[in-house]
């Protein structure tokens, strides 16, 4: 019996996953198509942190999956996973509850090493830190961060390995839906015929979704991260410090190691509060207003850092859903088309988890992690579209 | 800290008391952020966390935090130190000296802070803490003196028999050394290599011990700060750490631990093109013989500290006794009488002089050992585990009446555990204090100068102990004793602490040149 043929559109971090966990199977006959080139989209342009300080049993979850997957990956495939640890910041005491909360949780699913730690304690880990505004932090001291480019692309290197395919410049530019289920593909590459089509094209998700009849609305949201430039080393490898308040609607400071004399920064937000990028022509350079921003920011919260500057900065696509949880599985109205897309600004840490779901879906099991029902049920676009229609 | 310690110091000052308990409450809170590699320079911190639990306190009492490294951390430590070993031989002895003594002055002055740390980790006592951490000091100035006092940096003018060349004959770094440490002195024994390692030229990847990280990391950071990058690296992690490190592109390897371990790098070592070299210190199975004129109580009172202090983990701790059948009985008494005496506790308590066994392992170790104790001979003193204390702390235990030739008088234990053998002529208790394959430390306890003259011609042991109260086989200083094992002790003939060590980490090279 010949293998199912699948054809993953988008060459991110999520459709690599996806790629690999299908290939790993052996049931499929696996192709990615990439308009560019590999990781040429948001996966190369994130500040890559990966960590399981989350709220809800669910959220930690799959982030734990993807701690793993990557410490895996780093263990046994040469991957960079800087395990710099990963503080939340609380600004009252019912952050701190709630944090004592998520301990147990992550706990539960064998996470031992987070804890609470009050201010004293996070000036002790982080001497150039002010926290006069803030109570405490939650620590993840396993936490750590990749670089989103050379992760896609170990992906990709893996995926080969296991037998998938990957054509580059090869753009998805029109599709035809046979009645029997099947797909023909028009590519840039020429026509491929499909079984199963992922979308998996993060910032474009809305176009290829359309392509395919099988429409599914994600916002690229514009965001920026920028170089700072340390006058001196500090000695020690700066944790990533993550000081957004969720569901506040305001974008929140956010900064890591990136090397002895540089750290990453950006502001933080999840919900999609701007309007909507056009992924292929969005201004990918940084503005100076968030340099600005940047520069106030991390003058209030690091003022030990003296003489530090700013060095270039970048912007690229958070790809968001509507309710900022990933759409992860068969498309509503049409089975062929599995969606796996809407990562928002944790694309890179949920990508593990993304790609096995969609593969657990293939195979027919029941998704471990985030099934039907799950936050990440892609039903829930069939509901909120028919509300849309009423 | 102006009071000089060593491993025989009985008794502190208040203050310094104070000052420890004060750097062990700091220790055992830990560091918030796990402990981290430092690679060329910099910190790095990739790898699995991995913990390390407070011997002295129940079960679940982390420590410290500290990464693992990847195979490809190691990678690039190894990278980096191979990139360093250019611009580090190329300086003077003299120069290299410079740099040392920078960590020589920063050591002596956090040497409580540094033992509050190896107290913490180990559950060692404070004696035997802040001993060691005099010893750190010690280590980097003995060698230091030696290079300073080596003619033009270990060259020599040889004779020339073509007046058109001149012929030096020199001793040259190997380039890159692996420096792998031991839980038992985790702050000692890392210094004790790497300040070798590199006063000799070389540049070093230090992989201290996965039971003591925390000491090992403060020794790596202070080494480090004082020399250029890349010089000095440290990597963290368990045994395969060890092992990628040995198997990695480094010139040569320094290990202290135990034979086994010891003796499986020598062989995979030598099993390639050329052998590298390896400067291992292993354990011993080290015995006090005590003939029948010897002072019984100096005899007990040396056994008794050399087979106890730091819960018999020391590689020189003494784990028999070889004695004369005339004295055995009073000897066995007075030994007996000292075990009773013993306080075991956790360093915090002032009066503490054995602590916990390092992990659960020992305790399982020892608890088959009192079981084949008491199976094959008697147990005169402990043999079980304390009661209300909390920690892997275990008895000092004295067994007599194993038949000749038991494994308990053969194998390394590592624990505070002696046997006691009665023979029935001097000869007979040297052939039996040989018959090991261990050759680290032996004293001997005689008033007969003939006795000792024997025993000074045929015991087969690297450090030998004439009469010695304060310690029948234990506690070597640098500049005073070497550290050199014999037989499966120690793979070189040339041992730490020496006047010979440091040439171990250089290799010969003849020079014959035109008179220009
Ligand atoms: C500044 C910044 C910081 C971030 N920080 C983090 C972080 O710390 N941690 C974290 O987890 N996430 C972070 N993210 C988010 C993360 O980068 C994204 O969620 C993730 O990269 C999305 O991956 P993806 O595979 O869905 O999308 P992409 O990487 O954009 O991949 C989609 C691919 O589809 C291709 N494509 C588009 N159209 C077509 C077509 N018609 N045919 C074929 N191919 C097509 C594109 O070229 C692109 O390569 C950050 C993002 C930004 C911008």
């Amino acid at each position: 019996m010949s293998k199912t043929r699948v054809i993953v559109i988008g060459g991110g971090a999520l459709g690599f996953s996806t790629a690999l966990h299908l290939a790993e199977t052996d049931e499929f006959e696996v192709t990615v198509l990439e308009s560019q080139h590999i990781a040429e989209g948001s996966s190369s342009r994130s500040i890559g942190i990966v960590e399981t300080q989350y709220m809800s049993s669910f959220d930690i979850a799959v982030r734990a999956f993807g701690l793993r997957f990557v410490g895996h990956l780093a263990e046994n495939e040469g991957l960079t996973l800087n395990r710099n640890g990963y503080l939340r910041l609380a600004s009252n005491d019912a952050a701190l509850e709630a944090f004592q909360r998520s301990i147990a949780l992550q706990r539960e699913q064998g996470i031992t090493g987070p804890r609470v730690l009050i201010r004293s304690e996070v000036e002790k880990l982080i001497p150039q830190i002010s926290l006069h505004d803030r109570v405490g932090a939650l620590y993840g001291p396993s936490d750590g961060y990749l670089d989103g480019h050379l992760y896609t692309n170990l992906l990709a290197d893996l995926a080969r390995r296991a037998g998938a395919t990957v054509l580059q410049q090869a753009a998805l530019l029109g599709a035809e839906h046979a009645a029997d289920g099947t797909y023909r593909l028009q590519t840039r590459r020429g026509k491929l015929a499909a079984d199963i089509v992922v979308n998996a094209a993060g910032g474009w998700a809305g176009r290829v979704g359309d392509l395919l009849d099988a429409p599914v609305e994600v916002k690229p949201q514009r965001h920026q991260a920028i170089t700072v430039a340390l006058s001196q080393s500090l000695g020690y490898v700066m944790p990533s410090v993550m000081d957004y308040v969720p569901g506040s609607g305001n974008p929140g400071l956010y900064f890591r190691h990136e090397n002895i004399d540089k750290l990453f920064a950006g502001l933080h937000i999840e919900e999609a509060v701007e309007s909507a990028a056009d992924p292929d022509t969005y201004f990918q350079s940084g503005d100076q207003w968030f340099a600005e921003q940047i520069a106030e920011a991390l003058a209030s919260r690091l003022p030990g850092l003296e003489g530090a500057g700013l060095g270039s900065g970048w912007a690229g696509i958070y790809p968001m859903s509507t309710d900022h949880q990933p759409i992860v599985g068969p498309h509503p109205e049409n089975p062929s088309v599995l969606l796996a897309v809407g990562a928002g600004g944790n694309g890179i840490q949920l990508s593990p988890a993304i790609g096995k779901t969609v593969s657990e879906y293939l195979t027919g099991r029941t998704p471990s992690l985030a099934g039907p029902g799950s936050p990440w049920d892609a039903a829930r676009i069939a509901r909120s579209s028919a509300t849309a229609a009423n | 800290m102006s009071e000089r310690l060593n491993y025989a110091s009985k008794a502190l000052t208040p203050d310094l008391s104070a000052a420890f308990e004060l750097a062990l409450a700091d220790a055992r809170d830990g560091d918030l952020a796990p402990v981290q590699h430092v690679i060329d320079g910099g910190p790095v911190a990739e790898g699995e966390i991995f913990t390390w639990e407070d011997p002295a306190a129940a079960p679940g009492r982390v420590v410290t935090e500290a990464h693992a490294a990847t195979p490809d951390v190691v990678g690039r430590a190894v990278a980096a130190a191979r990139a360093a070993r250019k611009g580090w031989r190329a300086l003077t002895g003299a120069e290299r000296v410079e740099h040392l003594r920078c960590s020589q002055r920063e050591f002596d002055e956090r040497k409580v802070e540094i033992a509050g740390v190896i107290s913490a980790e180990t559950g060692k006592s404070r004696l035997e803490a802040l001993g060691e951490a005099e010893e750190v000091v010690d280590l980097v100035k003995t060698y230091a003196d030696q290079v300073e006092q080596s003619p033009e940096s270990f060259a020599t003018r040889m004779n020339t028999a073509d007046p058109g060349e001149t012929n030096t004959d020199l001793l040259r770094p190997y380039g890159a050394f692996g420096v792998i440490g031991p839980f038992n002195f985790p702050a000692a024994l890392c210094v004790n290599m790497s300040a070798a390692a590199l006063l000799a030229g070389n540049t070093v990847v230090l992989k201290p011990s996965a039971k003591a990280p925390r000491s090992g990391a403060l020794i790596g950071e202070v080494l480090a700060k004082h020399v250029p990058a890349g010089v000095l690296n440290v990597v963290q992690g368990h045994a395969y750490v060890g092992q990628a490190l040995a198997e990695s592109d480094v010139d040569g390897i320094a290990f202290t631990g135990s034979a086994g371990v010891g003796w499986d790098l020598l062989r995979n070592l030598a099993a390639g093109p050329y052998a590298k070299p390896v400067l291992a210190e292993m354990g011993g199975k080290n015995v006090a013989v005590v003939g029948r004129t010897a002072d019984l109580e100096a005899a007990a009172e040396g056994i008794a500290r050399s087979a106890f202090g730091l819960s018999g983990q020391k590689c020189s701790a003494c784990s028999r006794v070889v004695v004369h059948s005339a004295v055995h009985d009073d000897l066995v008494d007075r030994i007996a009488a000292r075990v009773a005496e013993m306080s075991l506790a956790a360093p915090e308590d002032p009066g503490a002089f054995l602590g916990p066994v390092i992990d659960g392992v020992a305790v399982a170790r020892f608890e088959r050992a009192a079981e084949l104790a008491k199976k094959d001979g008697r147990i005169n003193a402990g043999g079980a585990r304390p009661q209300g204390l909390e920690g892997h702390f275990v008895q000092p235990t004295l067994v007599t009446d194993l038949p000749l030739g038991h494994e308990l008088t053969r194998e390394e234990l590592f624990l505070p555990f002696v046997t006691v053998t009665c023979v029935d002529s001097f000869q007979e208790a040297l052939d039996e204090a040989n018959a090991t394959n261990y050759g680290l430390s032996a004293g001997v306890f005689s008033r007969e100068q003939q006795e000792i003259d024997d025993f000074l011609d045929q015991i087969d042991a690297g450090v030998v102990y004439v009469n010695r109260r304060s310690g029948a086989t234990t506690g070597a200083w640098p500049g005073i004793q070497s550290f050199c094992g014999w037989k499966a002790s120690g793979s070189s003939g040339k041992g730490g602490l020496g006047p010979w060590y440091l040439q171990g980490f250089m290799r010969e090279q003849s020079r014959t040149l035109p008179v220009s």
